[in-house]
């Protein structure tokens, strides 16, 4: 025991004392090791830093990229492009006319697609829409990937196409999530206003949703959630620049964050993927910001790799 | 049960020679200081900070200021104090600046606040229970902020009081009663353990 106690301990009987010297021993074994892999990856860092000083700041583009995900921020430039995507279809328009278009959202950022009708369609990163320039009888788009849709009233239907779902509706605003990949592999709608049909490609069946319902569609099987408005804003929350999930798959939520902002993050073992997590973080600053969150919340290790992240399982 | 020689035995030489060394500019000598002390530092600073990713980060800015600095380290003043000092500030501003990550809603659910509990050690604590070391965590984790971190300095760093009470801003006294204390509780805690015949 330290000998600056001795004063205190002076006092005391002896069978206390031997109990703290005791308390002493013994809690040497509280120290917490350092895995050297975490400290060499502190030290590349540093030396990265020390040398290249502005490669590193380069690196920190995913960071500088997501604050423009604040949607007060984004969707203004973002018309813009819109804008000048228009100008340049201008350009080439006539021997495209009856082709349709293909817009797909940048990773790392979102973008929003002004349709003919006057219906708007914000992409989340990495996501695809394919769109007629002009709508002849319906209004029939297709989805990979997510999207929250502002659907202008018209008599003519509007139908959204997923790689195994089809939502039809006449003026509503809805989130479509349709990645195929991975474990979760299913179209999911959740619906804020108005009103909409969901069908899977492979049944007859049709469901109804209302507004605050959400709507899933799976291998086999089609199913509507009890009405719940707030899971409903929760699904919008990527609009925002927001990270929901309530309870997904670790393979799909990464995927998410490796879109939203640009990166790889791989796990080790494989089999990581299917753990099950629910995660909330408000407007993350970087993909690292999460990947900590995550390995915090499950027990993991993380190192960072080339442009990227590896999550691990300790020992 | 005292921790090895190497960790006991204050090395106070080698650091005023890498202290001259780091201000003529001695990449190599910098390099030693980190291998030396990043492994500690990266420790205390999670006594702060409580999560080892954020450790890691306060360290690497530790180091970078370090080198920024490196030609205005006083000969006289402790190297090896120095760094203690400064992760502990870099720890506390990092906690300062992180924004709550966790976003809280009107409506009331509880989703949030579950997605942080499953942040807490807590369950990882329980899944360890039956190991000593796991329940020393548990019951130094109990301790208040500043005794436990004053008690970590004192225990797992090897650091004396009067060095204690400089890093933290400390009276050595306080110093002295908070040690004093934590050991007080650890103890207490063990006594529990015992009598419930439960084998350590």
């Amino acid at each position: 025991m330290p000998s600056e106690l001795d004063a205190l301990l002076s006092d005391l009987p002896a069978e206390e004392v031997t109990g703290l010297q005791n308390a002493w021993a013994v809690s040497d074994q509280a120290r917490e090791p350092v895995a050297q892999s975490t400290l060499d990856a502190v030290w590349a860092n540093i030396e990265a830093e020390l040398d290249n000083p502005e490669a590193t700041q380069k690196d920190a583009g995913p960071t500088a990229k997501i604050h423009t995900l604040n949607p007060a921020a984004q969707l203004i430039p973002m018309r813009w492009m819109a804008v000048a995507a228009t100008i340049l279809l201008g350009a080439v328009a006539a021997a495209f006319l009856l082709n349709p278009v293909r817009v797909t959202a940048p990773l790392g950022e979102v973008a929003v697609v002004q349709l003919q009708d006057g219906s708007t369609v914000e992409l989340n990163s990495g996501a695809t829409l394919q769109y007629p320039r002009f709508f002849m009888g319906s209004r029939r788009v297709s989805l990979t990937g997510e999207a929250f849709f502002d659907v202008e009233k018209d008599t003519k239907p509007f139908i959204v196409e997923t790689f195994n779902a089809s939502v039809q509706v006449l003026g509503t605003t809805f989130n479509v999530r349709a990645w195929e990949e991975g474990l979760d592999a299913e179209t999911r709608v959740a619906l804020a206003t108005g009103k909409v049909a969901l069908a899977g490609e492979e049944s007859a069946e049709t469901i109804q949703l209302v507004p605050g319902q959400t709507g899933v569609v799976r291998a086999n099987t089609l199913e509507a959630s009890q009405a719940d408005t707030v899971q409903v804003r929760r699904a919008q929350a990527w609009r925002s620049g927001h990270f929901f999930f309530s309870d997904a798959g670790l393979g799909s939520i990464l995927d998410d964050v490796a879109r939203r902002f640009d990166t790889t993050i791989t796990l080790q073992p494989e089999n990581l993927r299917t753990r099950r997590m629910k995660l909330a973080i408000e407007q993350p600053a970087s993909a690292e910001a999460i990947v900590k969150d995550i390995v915090l919340t499950l027990g993991l290790q993380y190192r960072q790799v080339n442009g990227g992240y590896e999550i691990y399982a300790s020992n | 049960m005292e921790g090895s020689m190497g960790e006991n035995v204050k090395p106070v030489n080698r650091f005023k020679v890498w202290a001259s060394q780091l201000r003529d500019s001695d990449r190599g000598a910098y390099a030693a200081v980190f291998q030396d002390m990043s492994a500690q530092l990266v420790r205390y600073a999670k006594t702060i900070t409580r999560d080892e990713a954020s450790a890691c980060d306060v360290i690497q800015d530790v180091f970078l200021k370090l080198w920024e600095i490196r030609e205005r380290i006083k000969p006289e003043s402790s190297l090896h104090a120095l760094l203690y000092t400064m992760t502990r500030n870099a720890a506390i501003n990092m906690n300062r600046k992180r924004a709550p990550m966790v976003y809280q809603q009107a409506d009331g659910e509880d989703v949030f606040d579950q997605a942080l509990a499953g942040k807490s050690t807590a369950s990882d604590a329980v899944l360890e229970a039956n190991r000593l070391a796991a329940r020393l965590h548990a019951w130094i984790d109990e301790l208040p902020e500043r005794r436990r971190e004053a008690f970590v300095l004192s225990r797992h760093h090897d650091l004396s009081h009067k060095e204690i009470s400089n890093i933290m801003g400390l009276s050595e006294r306080t110093v002295n009663t908070h040690i004093f204390l934590a050991l007080k509780h650890l103890r207490s805690r063990l006594d529990a353990l015992q009598n419930d015949n439960i084998t350590l």
